[in-house]
């Protein structure tokens, strides 16, 4: 049973270091990994040929919150020994509360590659890439919590505005080439994206508040819905409007596998990354991305749904000849029929992809270690978020490569990011995450460990691969472009 | 060579061991969840005519309009209901309840409120929330003009609140089983006309903050 416990926190232990995302930033210089050209399209892979294995050549999982964590949610207490969280008598709501920004995510973000493979010819190297991903968000306002604790003084108003959420699935095709000029000087490289929508759905246009004190409870609402479901029909009622009771309907028309393959191919979308790579001195490199540049427009099977409601409430109403047992069940029924859902069809419209811009250099303070910083930029709906890192890069030799960055700026939420690539025969494997803490909290059921989370760290993505992959002896290269002698000294 | 190798995974996993600052125990979570909570929300709303606070048996006139005036009140009228406590306050601490109101009268009389806090166990009534000053009315009464008829322009809402003290709470939800509503119309000191139209309209609401107590504490 220990052996199986010790086998087990290794485990859980071992997970909780790997990772590496799609859009990783400990993916950038970790040059071991075929994939790390989705940062830069400019950066090529070291083996000239590469083919990810099924599936699993490229595994991204991200999760976050933006406020608080696990360990936010569940701790020891000192002074009873208990675990408690925030809503118990001896911790400090008011503090966790505080944790809250106006507007929170929580997110899910998963990528999964059937298909990776690269090839470099002489100067070139092309690749292709065909990813699944779900892209997944809850958005809550920091009004959220108190109202079901509840804490509703009197005269409160709460702003439930920024509640939403949003679903998104799509396939990417991408196929990126990269070259060298000048010696090596300088890289340059694009990888444009052919994008099929699988589906999607979300909030977008969203005003709802509420009032509440002694005299009146008043809910005004107003939250919009776009809606893709390819093969799906919206049931509507008499007058056009959404049928809540009914659900969503297949679309029985849909036979062939020809209507099938047309569906599939229904709402496209376009992207593309490009990436720099300069040596501007011996030992220096300057490297540039923007990726996820793009876009899907949704044309079929499209749905904008608005919900529309206003809610008084100011007390039962006693009358004296009337009963006022039935209250709860008329109450129900006035607030159900307050809200309608107005249906507007057959509108395309487009949700953009979340562009990334990297910036970094990277000096090479020993033979094979690298040193330098690397800036991301993240646009998103919320706005632009920026990130710095120190980073280094140890790559012994071609066969093994740890990369790990540190970004010192997050204060509470600092973090550090640890990825390696190692390769045996023609098989490589590498992992890499982001957003690694300092500090963790062991969560156990009954002595068994259940799981590992960071302490004050809101954050966690992990990103694994298997390739397999060829020509990646670069001394065996270079003798084979000079058969008759090789030198370092070249 | 091996050793070398491997060198940086087993420092990765040596970190991350020595990087845990401290175990939970999930079998160990406590089931308390004693967080003060705190809710204001409209109560009630009602609107009385003459009729039912004071019942049938009272002469009047009927104008040709319609309207009936109730021409005097010679005696005081009083009114009781119970209402049934049920469970409600079980396992709850409160750490403050007020009662807030918002009154107005139509009628040119005024009118009293308490609450009796009874305890069948006992049969007595333990405690009484006043709504006004021994001696005075809860509920003055609407202006009126020389005739007696009340005059609607001049009724103003009256709104405040009560806050219960801690020691009303801990009757009213410790010890009470039932609470007698207890209504009173004095009598007026002349002729006052109550048209029936008029209207008594009150509207209560409760700002209430407590903590659940459960049962092991």
């Amino acid at each position: 049973m220990n052996q199986k416990k010790t086998s087990l926190i290794l485990l859980i232990l071992i997970m909780a270091t790997l990772g590496v995302t799609a859009q990783s930033n400990t993916m950038y210089y970790l040059t071991g990994a075929p994939q790390s050209y989705r940062l830069n399209p400019a950066t090529q892979p070291q083996c000239r040929f590469f083919l990810g294995l099924p599936v699993v050549n490229s595994f991204y999982m991200e999760t976050y919150n933006t406020s608080f964590g696990i360990t936010d949610m569940l701790w020891n207490d000192p002074e009873t020994g208990q675990v408690i969280y925030p809503f118990h008598s001896d911790a400090a709501l008011d503090e966790f509360l505080g944790m809250l920004d106006d507007e929170n995510t929580l997110s899910l973000d998963l990528a999964i590659s059937p298909i990776s493979m690269g090839l470099g010819i002489k100067e070139m190297y092309f690749t292709f890439d065909i990813t699944f991903k779900i892209d997944q968000g809850l958005y809550y306002p920091s009004d959220f919590f108190p109202v079901f604790i509840p804490r509703i003084p009197d005269g409160s108003t709460f702003d439930f505005s920024s509640l939403g959420f949003q679903v998104t699935s799509y396939v990417e095709y991408a196929f990126g080439v990269s070259r060298k000029f000048m010696d090596d000087m300088l890289q340059v490289g694009i990888r444009p994206k052919l994008i099929t929508g699988i589906g999607t759905i979300s909030s977008t246009d969203n005003n709802i508040t509420l009032d509440a004190s002694t005299d009146i409870y008043e809910l005004n609402s107003q939250m919009e819905l776009q809606i893709c479901a390819p093969g799906f029909i919206l049931p509507l009622d008499e007058e056009g409007d959404f049928d809540l009771s009914e659900g969503f309907i297949f679309d029985s028309t849909l036979s062939s596998v020809s209507d099938y393959r047309k569906l599939f191919m229904t709402n496209k979308g376009l992207g593309v990354d490009i990436g720099v790579h300069v040596k501007p001195i011996e030992g220096l490199t300057l490297s540039a991305s923007l990726i996820d540049l793009g876009y899907i427009k949704w044309k079929e099977y499209v749905h904008t749904l608005t919900l529309e409601g206003s809610v008084e409430f100011n007390g039962i109403d006693i009358q004296t000849d009337s009963d006022t047992s039935d209250f709860a069940e008329n109450l129900l029924d006035s607030i159900t029929n307050s809200f309608d859902f107005h249906t507007t069809s057959g509108e395309p419209f487009k949700t953009s992809l979340e562009p990334k811009l990297f910036i970094g250099g990277s000096y090479a303070l020993l033979p094979k270690l690298d040193v330098g910083l690397l800036s991301r930029f993240d646009f998103t709906k919320s706005g632009t978020k920026a990130n710095v890192m120190i980073h280094a890069n140890w790559h012994p030799s071609s066969a093994f490569n740890l990369t790990a960055n540190y970004s010192p700026f997050g204060g509470r939420a600092s973090t550090f990011g640890l990825g390696f690539a190692v390769r045996g025969g023609p098989i490589s494997f590498y992992t890499v995450a982001d957003y690694r803490a300092f500090r963790y909290n062991l969560y156990k059921y009954e002595s068994i460990p259940v799981f590992l989370a960071p302490s004050n760290r809101h954050r966690f993505n992990i990103q694994i691969g298997f390739n397999l992959v060829f020509g990646c002896n670069m001394k065996k290269r270079l003798m084979k472009d000079k058969p008759m002698y090789f030198s370092d000294d070249n | 060579m091996k050793l070398i190798k491997f060198t940086p995974l087993l420092l990765l996993i040596f970190s991350v061991i020595t990087c845990i600052e401290d175990t939970i125990q999930l079998e160990d979570v406590s089931p308390e969840m004693n967080v003060t909570k705190e809710l204001a929300f409209p109560a009630i709303n009602i609107s009385l005519k003459f009729d039912d606070i004071a019942g049938h048996g009272y002469d009047s006139l009927i104008f040709r309009s319609g309207d009936t005036i109730f021409l005097y009140l010679l005696e005081d009228i009083r009114l009781e209901d119970t209402i049934e406590l049920g469970g409600i306050g079980e396992n709850m601490e409160f750490v403050f309840l007020n009662l807030h109101y918002k009154i107005t009268n139509y009628f040119p009389v005024g009118l009293d409120l308490k609450l009796y806090l009874y305890d069948d166990a006992t049969g007595q009534n333990i405690d009484t929330i006043w709504f006004s000053d021994p001696n005075e009315l809860f509920i003055d009464p609407a202006p009126s003009d020389v005739n007696g008829l009340a005059i609607d322009d001049q009724v103003v809402t009256d709104s405040s609140y009560i806050a219960l003290s801690q020691n009303v709470l801990d009757n009213l939800f410790n010890e009470t089983t039932q609470l007698v509503l207890f209504i009173e119309v004095p009598s007026t000191g002349g002729f006052v006309k109550v048209l029936n139209t008029s209207r008594l309209n009150i509207h209560f609401g409760i700002d209430v903050q407590w903590r659940n107590v459960s049962d092991d504490n």
